[in-house]
């Protein structure tokens, strides 16, 4: 976000005394630049006109809650710190506002120490959320390099076989990730040695072994790029990389790799239920793995940990 | 609040009691015939503002109001009604 587009709060109320009573605040904090909405319909207007830093909102409104409202905001804008401020003492209410994705519940009447916390909690979260984005690499120059990759115009004509292999796998993954399937569900898991070989692989797809040998190095390839890329500076243990509608999640383990191919969104615990899979299963094979020499007979159990892992995503529903 | 100076708590303190002032009016003026789901909001409303205002006692006659909405009870509303616009009236 821009510096401008950070100074934006949006605040969302039908009682224009307390609209009124937030504009007299915000001229306390005239770094930040407040847009009142008298409803949620002017507030979904004002949304789309221009980047907003965070909103707050009333709940017991007319035409629509805030609580829709708050959901409706979630999908379009799920990086969007939403703060509730309400009467409502109902419990139920804040369940569902925290379900929905709300950043914080305050109970009205607020004070100005109140919102000033619930703003800077605001800032802090999309300062992060702007680090984490400046320090991941841009998906979709990368998706038009693979899309568009060509060893002569990136002058590697002349570097030796390397530059064939990487053509290669470029074209594999053209081919199996840019040209989309089916929508949203996990696609493929593969479980790989740091060097790219397959121990294991589950597909909801048709990919046949050689495909599946061919993009254990592949993944293996793009990874060494990608992390080269985003260095040091991610916070994550899970890289994602998106080409097309698809997007590969891989978690890192001491020995092996595990690479998600998948469509839609991995929630919180997908994420969590990948990187316990790996978890555990390094920690049932950890002997072998630390001397595998490519013998998959030593590893025959690993497909039980991706059957088990493929189960329990579907039943999140990604 | 603290955040404010004197002048401009004045000022904000003026203009809610006159907001407030011309919507208790209104429904006064006929208050038998307003629906009951607009005195439960009009109640809800002065509770969340009028702590905003430094006005505890507007929220707590708006808590009143709301409860009295709620419960079907348009004399107890009256009452309270008439009880906010003394109040107003003293700090007008």
């Amino acid at each position: 976000m821009s510096d401008e587009e950070l100074r934006n709060i949006i605040a969302v109320d039908d009682d224009f005394a307390v609209r009124m009573a937030l504009d007299f605040m915000f001229k306390k904090w005239p770094e930040y630049n407040l847009i009142l909405a008298e409803d949620p319909n002017d507030a979904l207007t004002k949304l789309d006109e221009r980047e907003y830093m965070m909103m707050f909102s009333d709940i017991n409104m007319p035409v629509m809650s805030g609580l829709d409202l708050l959901k409706i905001v979630k999908e379009k804008k799920p990086n969007l710190p939403v703060v509730m401020l309400t009467s409502e003492t109902d419990i139920q209410n804040s369940i569902t506002a925290f379900r929905y994705g709300a950043m914080d519940y305050l109970l009205k009447p607020p004070t100005m120490a109140t919102l000033r916390g619930a703003i800077d909690k605001a800032v802090e979260y999309r300062e992060e959320m702007d680090s984490k984005q400046s320090g991941a690499i841009d998906m979709e120059d990368f998706k038009n390099m693979v899309e568009n990759f060509s060893p002569e115009k990136m002058g590697l004509e002349n570097s030796g076989s390397k530059s064939s292999e990487f053509s290669k796998l470029v074209n594999m993954l053209q081919e199996k990730l840019i040209h989309p399937g089916k929508i949203g569900r996990i696609h493929n898991l593969f479980l790989l040695s740091k060097s790219g070989i397959v121990i294991a692989n589950l597909s909801a797809n048709n990919v046949n072994q050689t495909d599946v040998d061919i993009l254990g190095g592949m993944f293996t390839a793009v990874k060494d790029f990608m992390e080269d890329a985003v260095s040091a500076s991610t916070t994550s243990s899970l890289n994602d990389i998106q080409f097309g509608n698809f997007h590969v999640k891989f978690a890192s383990g001491a020995y092996s790799e595990l690479a998600v191919v998948y469509t839609g969104i991995l929630n919180q615990d997908a994420e969590d239920a990948i990187m316990d899979t790996l978890i555990a299963f390094e920690f049932e094979n950890a002997k072998i793995l630390e001397n595998w020499d490519g013998d998959h007979s030593m590893l025959d159990s690993s497909s039980k940990f991706l059957e088990k892992l493929f189960l329990g995503i579907d039943k999140e529903k990604i | 609040m603290d955040d404010f100076d004197a002048e401009e708590w004045a000022e904000m303190q003026k203009m809610y009691i006159t907001h407030t002032s011309k919507e208790l009016v209104k429904i006064q003026e006929d208050i038998d015939n307003v629906a009951m789901d607009f005195l439960r909001t009009f109640g809800h409303n002065i509770k969340g503002s009028g702590g905003m205002y430094g006005f505890e006692e507007v929220t707590s006659l708006g808590t009143e109001i709301e409860a009295s909405a709620k419960a079907n009870d348009r004399g107890k509303i009256k009452i309270l009604l008439e009880e906010l616009s003394t109040f107003l009236k003293t700090k007008n």
